[in-house]
């Protein structure tokens, strides 16, 4: 394995002889760190947590950061905050690979002739760039424009201050994934410029016409809390869900009920729905005036003509609009990122309409999405670019270059100065003639506000690794270099001063009666202000332009949308959608995610092309093969990938992959599917493609090809109904010495003298995000192993989400009604454990609270115990695998670095155990429940993952794998006593 | 074609011949070979250097060809201890111009075998944390560990075995040593540990290789036991499973008679050994695999039997993948080339017919490797949870490294026949129907003249030399009777007729071996229970102490220490009894074709006992009057 980088165990090596000569004084690892500002508790070796907020998305979620020596080594999400209620997805787990990432740009750098950069000084950068700014402003306004990505805080404000300032007003966030057709049914339907946020709470029934809110769509996390808390079965009632979308997206995957149609259908199903609810039968929230109107607007969308357009059986619709209809709160969510179009927007708009229809309107409240710029807007600054109007182009945080396509690209290569404000050497930032390396979210001070109220505070959590700035620092230096005084102009001398300067003003604004200090120690260390929501929401009442929209989505879809039935096939569609780990492009370069498993489809480190096996058939290609889609605006290849999850006629891709620039990891792989798409101001509906076969293999790399149980008892579900007469039975034999049965067991008990640390699951809840995968990377020091190594299976996580299809009875192969059951699979930690018997050295034993414990330093590696765990959750080091610097200063210190040779596997997080117990200790009193909480546990957004002691008769994982009638061990049959209880899927039949 | 043996020295001339000056073509295979096992060798280094990864084996398929050819040569190691041990004591005597280059193939088979679970190891550089030796930090190996059970029987195995060539090549290498002259002499005048061959050192001799025989036989059982326990104890499907044991030792035996048919039928070409190793002795051992045969295909059968009636899916879902998923031609060619083909050895044409008992051994070979692959392949490849299931496919490296074992177990067997004895000469002597003695005291043996030659006998007494053992044993007998107890009788073998002509009470080294084999026992329980009770860590639950694993181990050593103690045993009486006898009394020829009767006496009774030996038919008479 190529590993120029100085691992930890080098540096060790390193410290221990250079020690040894310079007198035992040991080097801290990279002297550049300084102290993070905020942390005069930081001691050497006592962690530090600092509140920060996530920036990976715009959904905001607040995080803490665990500061060790002078370096970030984990980020975590923060109980306290309102939205991630401290859950934090992948992507917000891997913000850490962001910060340390070794491709880093690390000094500002200037474009050569030939394309290529040198460094340069920051002084000289921001002379070059302030002279030009000067002589922008004093040809006249607009001269000057800023591109930024979206900003919703103090940041956003600096850069009007500066616009202005310099005589601008241009200043546009681009956000490529920001639900622009939500948004303009927003405007159809209230007249409102909003991107609204949809609340769950209370919902009985969601209904999605294509919005993946447990994926990517506007703040999953949050989602996945509040849907989380739905399905938990509770007097034999559960909210359901039913789903209607292009293909097994990780929502569709939790819905009861699912609908695969070509994108844009969703239109046409949530219409049809609309005219039976308007039709009768349950009291609407609308004036009997509007209420008529509408549906007379949508009388032409009866289920049976939509079933027959759409080539399904009417009863399908009928199922979901009866189900919506006599609902107690339905709720309807719709408006995929991506989609474009009449037939997009109408879709939000039909689930808007059904949720005014029934009262829920109260749910919508405005999301920091909305302060994003409109396609039109993008459209005009790019044409003004071309047409040279402006002198100097400020980009800041952004790339659009890879998320809007080519036309952008020609766009930006008229501006006389541009100038990238980035960390990363992205697309965009290769045509800039400046890149000036700004701090990434964990080293930069900032405030984000996803909604009214929310107001997330960044603060540094370590000291600058490079010469980087931040982008507010940036932007006032270059204003003074302009000849714009700081202090007149910001009021402050760099951004953490005008930050203060914002927060004041909030401070006053919120009546605050302690002291300005006070208030903001207090929100540093709670990571914000979270004012209650308003008890009053924002009241939407339907806009009168409404009523002369003529919907025209069936107009607009194309031929052969459907598939199935009598229409012909006339082509496929292509569906580019976000992917969860890399979201828009902006985690591909990240070794974590690239590595994470696609939970559906368990590809990693690459592109792929989903399709139906007939429409693989259509096409005359099989899996794997490399196939070519070609549209009118550009063309990709990527392996085809066959699964059932999703409608015929539609090849779906993945959003994310395929940059030209950005880093090692993310240049040159896969492909971007968004270049086959038309930029999202001339986008009118989905995008027809042309498929073909290239007769070779891709190399497409999934880590599990078999989803189907068979008859195999390891993922049972429970029906909603039959729930509560369900008899916990079963062979469940508790990892203790009371299922230890002297007449039936050969082998006799062993006691646990003070703790038998367990974990309990629960399947309904797990929506698959795979937020705790990363998690564990990032705490217990797994090395990414790469492409060519997952191939041949040696990846090394040690929790991993395996799905699996369980087909109803009496309907078999219908992808529609199959549960899909995501089984985090770990180490079982059983009390009989199968590994550790046949260990020759003791590397496995069983530790006095439970833990299945490896020695590394014991371990040979004659691999048995890996052999012999019925779970194969054992992970074996085939290689010594890096650290690329400085990705090794993530490593967390408590955690042994692996070497080649050794089998290693979950440890339950033993060293958070350790760590939580010396505290007790320390403080004199017992272990509290919830106190240890595992990696994965910690950060899973549904809340799915419990851990506790089993001896303590009241801890919730006590009380779950004793009392809870949906209780299960996987293969428990096998009397191995596993210390993971699952708690079984719970189905709804929807007839 | 050499004419069948009928004397002793056409025994010597055969087999002394095969030691002969090997050509140029030996040497070229030999460098070859040796070139094989150094890119073998260069193969092991760069997976030490880069990790296992550069092998096939992977996850959710831990262990590949590597465990899979260590079971495969430890199955060959089994038919050379069968031949020479078991059908030693069903005194089956078409054995012996067999059992030797079986044996040796035993012991170069299990050294091959042993490399392949440290080839195999992660941290090959820490191999002996797995052995049991006091160490400061007082962590012993788990004794519960099938992988240390495994150590403790392919160990006892190696040694035993080792011993057991070694012991039974004595009377042989003093043979080469008294037939040779120069370096050889030399070399193998260290290697004979001075045996002479006399009744004193027979004496507990025999018993002694009767024990090591006894012992060698549960060995031959309980190795391939214990190597199929490394599957059988697992809880994996495919691998759990009670027949395993007689179905690895069936199928050890089945390989390794197939290996022995490999290597003999060239050797005796190559040796000049026909004369020695005929026809029925190879159809002798097709009648043995045709046993093999017919207990390997039932296991086969009774697998996938077993396996539908007990309806569990796991298991089924292991079976049917095994015989129709991707290694279903892996499968089927292995039940065609174990079952199928060696089947045709009910045909008596079959079992004489060379050509095609040498195709029929490199189909077995070939089947019973594959067989070892399919057992580890696809037990881990298709077990409890679909989303662990993955293949496994070999990487040059471990082609490389398997090549190389290969080259080194066929250079190693190469080397022995050429050096050491390849046919124990001593036994095929013994099993010769010896030449009957003329009628006694002949005119010309009477007149025979007696040379006085003191200096070389070194010490007063009477040595007659005989042609053959019945005349050494009469006369010993007349000896005796005549009151001269005090008589040394030496042979090139072990005559039955000397045994009975001066009968001896049993050999004291029974106590030997029975100590050793106490002691073992008590070491073998004693030590994983003391060990144990010093950390006592918990595994799987296994109680403290785990005396059923602990049994196994206790086996092991109750074996190897009796082995030890009868070597120790047989040392001391034999080889030391041996010195006892003047220096100049030895002749040569003692351990070829003559025997001696060595009479100790003094001047005034040499005419007496002169004249009894004239009477016995001795061929020549030296006297020392002292």
């Amino acid at each position: 394995m190529p590993h120029a980088s100085l691992t930890r165990r080098d540096f060790l090596k390193i410290a221990a002889v250079s020690g040894g000569l310079a007198g035992c004084h040991e080097k801290p690892p990279r002297s550049e760190i300084v102290a993070p500002p905020v942390s005069p508790e930081a001691a050497p070796g006592i962690p530090a947590f600092y509140a920060s907020v996530c920036r990976e998305c715009p959904a905001g979620c607040g995080l803490i950061a665990r500061h060790r020596d002078g370096r970030v080594i984990k980020v975590e999400g923060n109980p306290d905050h309102p939205i991630g209620h401290g859950g934090l997805c992948a992507r917000g787990q891997a913000s850490l690979q962001g910060l340390y990432d070794p491709d880093r740009v690390r000094t500002p750098l200037r474009r050569r002739d030939d394309g290529g950069f040198e460094p340069i000084a920051w002084d000289e950068a921001i002379r070059l760039t302030g002279e030009r700014l000067a002589a922008a402003r004093a040809a006249g306004s607009d001269r000057i424009a800023l591109l930024s990505g979206l900003e919703a805080g103090s940041l956003e404000r600096l850069q009007m201050t500066w616009a202005q300032a310099l005589g601008s007003s241009r200043v546009l966030q681009v956000e490529p994934l920001d639900c622009d057709p939500l948004r303009a049914a927003m405007q159809l339907c209230f007249g409102a410029d909003q991107v609204p946020r949809f609340d769950l709470t209370d919902a009985d029934f969601i209904l999605s016409l294509g919005a993946d809110f447990l994926d990517t769509w506007i703040s999953p996390v949050e989602s996945a809390r509040q849907f989380a808390a739905l399905r938990r079965p509770h007097a034999g009632r559960m909210t359901a869900l039913a789903y209607v979308g292009p293909r097994l997206s990780l929502t569709a995957a939790a819905a009861d009920r699912r609908l695969y149609l070509p994108p844009g259908a969703e239109a046409l199903v949530g219409l049809a729905i609309l005219n039976r609810l308007l039709g009768g039968g349950r009291e609407l929230a609308l004036a009997p005036a509007d209420r008529a109107t509408l549906a007379e607007q949508v009388a032409e969308f009866t289920p049976e003509q939509v079933a027959s357009r759409l080539g399904v059986a009417a009863v399908e619709i009928d199922a979901i609009a009866q189900q919506f209809a006599t609902a107690r709160a339905p709720v309807a969510l719709a408006g995929s990122p991506l989609a474009a179009g009449a037939a997009a927007v109408e879709a939000a708009a039909a689930a808007l309409l059904l949720d005014v229809a029934v009262g829920g309107v109260g749910r919508l409240r405005p999301h920091a999405l909305g302060r994003s710029a409109r396609p039109a807007a993008i459209a005009s600054l790019l044409s003004d670019l071309r047409g040279r109007s402006a002198d100097v182009l400020l980009i800041s945080g952004a790339n659009p270059v890879f998320a809007l396509g080519a036309g952008v690209e020609e766009a930006l290569a008229g501006v006389p100065w541009m100038v990238a404000l980035t960390p990363f050497l992205d697309e965009t930032a290769a045509r800039a003639h400046l890149v000036l390396p700004t701090h990434t979210p964990l080293e930069a001070w900032g405030d984000f506000e996803p909604e009214e109220g929310v107001v997330g505070l960044q603060q540094p959590a370590m000291g600058a690794i490079h010469e980087s700035r931040h982008a507010g620092d940036v932007l006032i230096e270059l204003a003074a270099a302009a000849g714009l005084a700081p202090d007149a102009t910001f009021g402050a001398e760099d951004f953490r001063g005008f930050l203060r300067l914002e927060w004041q003003a909030r401070h006053l604004s919120a009546a605050d009666p302690r002291p300005f200090e006070t208030f903001w120690e207090e929100a540093l260390k709670r990571g914000g202000i979270f004012a209650s929501p308003p008890s009053a929401a924002p009241a939407f009442t339907l806009s009168p332009e409404l009523a002369n929209y003529r919907f025209q989505a069936a107009a607009t879809l194309p031929d052969g949308v459907g598939g199935r039935g009598p229409t012909p096939f006339a082509g496929p569609v292509i569906h580019a959608f976000p992917s969860i780990a890399f979201y828009d492009g902006r985690g591909a370069n990240k070794s974590w995610l690239q590595e994470l498993p696609d939970p559906v489809t368990k590809a990693v480190w690459g592109s792929w092309v989903e399709a139906h096996p007939e429409t693989a058939r259509e096409l005359g290609c099989g899996e794997g093969e490399l196939v070519r889609l070609t549209s009118p605006h550009g063309a990709i290849e990527a392996p085809l990938l066959v699964h059932r999850g999703i409608a015929r006629g539609v090849l779906a891709v993945p959003i994310g992959q395929g940059h030209a620039r950005y880093g090692r990891h993310a240049a040159g792989r896969g492909a971007n599917p968004l270049i086959l798409l038309a930029p999202p101001w001339e986008a009118e509906g989905p995008t027809p493609v042309q498929a073909s076969g290239l007769g070779r293999t891709g190399d497409l790399v999934v880590t599990a090809r078999d989803f189907d149980p068979g008859e195999r008892p390891i993922v049972p579900t429970a029906a909603l109904r039959e729930l509560d007469s369900e008899v916990a039975g079963e062979p469940f034999l508790l990892p203790l010495p009371e299922s230890y049965n002297p007449r039936s067991d050969i082998l006799p008990p062993h006691s646990h003298p003070e703790h038998r640390w367990a974990m309990a699951i629960d399947l309904n809840s797990c929506t698959g995000c795979s937020a705790c995968v990363t998690a564990c990377y990032a705490e217990n020091n797994i090395p990414v192993v790469g492409k060519e190594n997952v191939a041949e299976g040696r990846e090394m996580a040690w929790i991993t989400l395996q799905r699996y299809d369980v087909r109803s009875n009496g309907d078999p192969g219908a992808a529609e009604r199959t549960t899909h059951v995501f089984l985090p699979m770990l180490c079982q930690h059983c009390d009989a454990a199968p590994c550790e018997p046949v260990c020759p050295v003791f590397a496995s034993y069983h530790s006095e609270e439970g833990l299945n414990a490896q020695v590394y330093n014991r371990c040979i590696g004659t691999r048995y115990c890996s052999n012999n765990c019925p779970y194969k959750v054992r992970r074996f080091n085939w290689h010594s695998y890096g650290f690329p610097a400085p990705l090794h200063l993530q490593l967390n210190p408590d955690v042994t670095v692996r070497d080649k040779g050794v089998m290693e596997k979950c440890t339950f997080c033993v060293q958070r155990i350790t760590a939580a117990k010396h505290r007790a200790r320390r403080a004199g009193r017992p272990l509290i429940e919830g106190e240890v909480e595992p990696a994965c546990a910690q950060t899973c957004p549904a809340q799915a993952i419990v851990f506790g002691d089993l001896l303590d008769p009241e801890s919730l994982v006590s009380r779950l794998a004793r009392g809870e009638s949906r209780r299960y061990q996987v293969l428990g049959e096998l009397r191995t006593r596993p210390a993971v209880t699952y708690l079984k899927k719970v189905r709804i039949d929807i007839v | 074609m050499n004419a069948a043996p009928v004397s002793y020295a056409d025994v010597n001339r055969i087999v002394l011949g095969a030691l002969s000056r090997p050509g140029r073509r030996y040497w070229l295979v030999l460098a070859l070979l040796a070139a094989g096992v150094a890119v073998g060798l260069a193969c092991f280094a760069y997976q030490v250097k880069m990790g296992l990864g550069v092998a096939g084996i992977s996850h959710p398929v831990g262990w590949g060809v590597y465990i899979a050819t260590f079971v495969f040569w430890v199955g060959i190691a089994h038919s050379g201890t069968l031949i020479s041990a078991i059908l030693y004591l069903l005194r089956a005597h078409w054995r012996l111009p067999i059992y030797r280059s079986a044996e040796a193939m035993t012991v170069f088979a299990v050294m091959t075998a042993g490399l392949f679970p440290l080839i195999h190891l992660g941290r090959v550089w820490k191999f002996y944390y797995i052995l049991p030796y006091p160490n400061q930090r007082h962590l012993w190996p788990n004794f519960n560990s099938p992988l240390v059970w495994d150590v403790m029987a392919i160990g006892t195995y190696f040694l035993v075995s080792s011993i057991f060539l070694f012991v039974g090549m004595l009377p042989d290498l003093a043979a080469v040593r008294d037939a040779a002259t120069g370096l050889r002499r030399r070399v193998f005048t260290l290697l004979a540990l001075g045996w002479r061959g006399c009744h004193g050192q027979y004496y507990h001799y025999g018993r002694s290789y009767l024990y090591f025989a006894a012992m060698a036989t549960p060995l031959v059982i309980s190795v391939h036991s214990v190597v199929s326990f490394d599957f059988a104890m697992a809880l994996q499907p495919g691998w759990h499973s009670t027949i395993f044991a007689p179905y690895f030792v069936a199928g050890a035996i089945h390989s390794g008679l197939a290996m022995v048919i490999t290597l003999l039928i060239p050797m005796r070409r190559l040796l000049g050994l026909e004369a020695l190793v005929t026809t029925d002795h190879f159809e002798n051992i097709a009648k043995v695999m045709l046993l093999t045969t017919g207990i390997v295909g039932y296991a086969y059968l009774v697998e996938p039997f077993i396996a539908w009636f007990s309806a569990d899916v796991f298991e089924w879902s292991m079976i049917t993948f095994r015989a129709s998923g991707p290694y279903a031609p892996v499968f089927w060619l292995m039940t065609f080339l174990n079952v199928v083909v060696p089947l045709s050895l009910v045909w008596k044409r079959a079992r004489r017919s060379l050509p095609w008992l040498f195709v029929m051994s490199l189909a077995v070979n070939a089947g019973m490797w594959l067989e070892r692959v399919v057992i580890v392949v696809t037990a881990t490849a298709h077990d409890f949870l679909p989303a662990n299931w993955g293949l496994y496919f070999p990487t040059w490296i471990e082609i490389g490294i398997l090549q190389g074992s290969l080259c080194l177990f066929v250079a190693l067997f190469l080397l022995f026949v050429k050096h050491l004895p390849p046919v124990s000469i001593a036994e095929l002597k013994a099993g010769l129907a010896a030449p009957e003695p003329k009628a006694p005291a002949s005119k010309a043996a009477m007149s025979k003249p007696v040379r006085t030659l003191a200096g070389r006998l070194g010490a007063p007494g009477i040595l007659g030399v005989f042609g053959n053992d019945r005349a050494a044993a009469r006369a010993a007998s007349l000896l005796q009777t005549a009151g001269f107890k005090a008589v040394e009788l030496f042979a090139p073998f072990e005559s039955h007729a000397c045994r009975e002509a001066m009968p001896m009470p049993p050999s004291p080294v029974r106590w030997w071996a029975l100590a050793g084999g106490l002691a073992g026992l008590g070491l073998g329980l004693a030590l994983p229970m003391w060990s144990d009770s010093i950390y006592g860590l918990d595994v799987g639950s296994k109680p403290h102490p785990s005396i059923p694993s602990f049994l196994i181990i206790a086996f092991e050593l109750t074996v190897l220490l009796a082995s030890l103690a009868n070597l120790t045993g047989l040392a001391f009486y034999s080889l030391w009894r041996g010195r006892r006898v003047p220096a100049g009394v030895y002749d040569p020829r003692f351990s070829l074709d003559c025997f001696g009767l060595w009479a100790p006496c003094a001047a005034t009774e040499q005419p007496r006992i002169q004249a009894l030996l004239e009477a016995s038919g001795a061929k020549e008479i030296h006297a020392h009057a002292g």
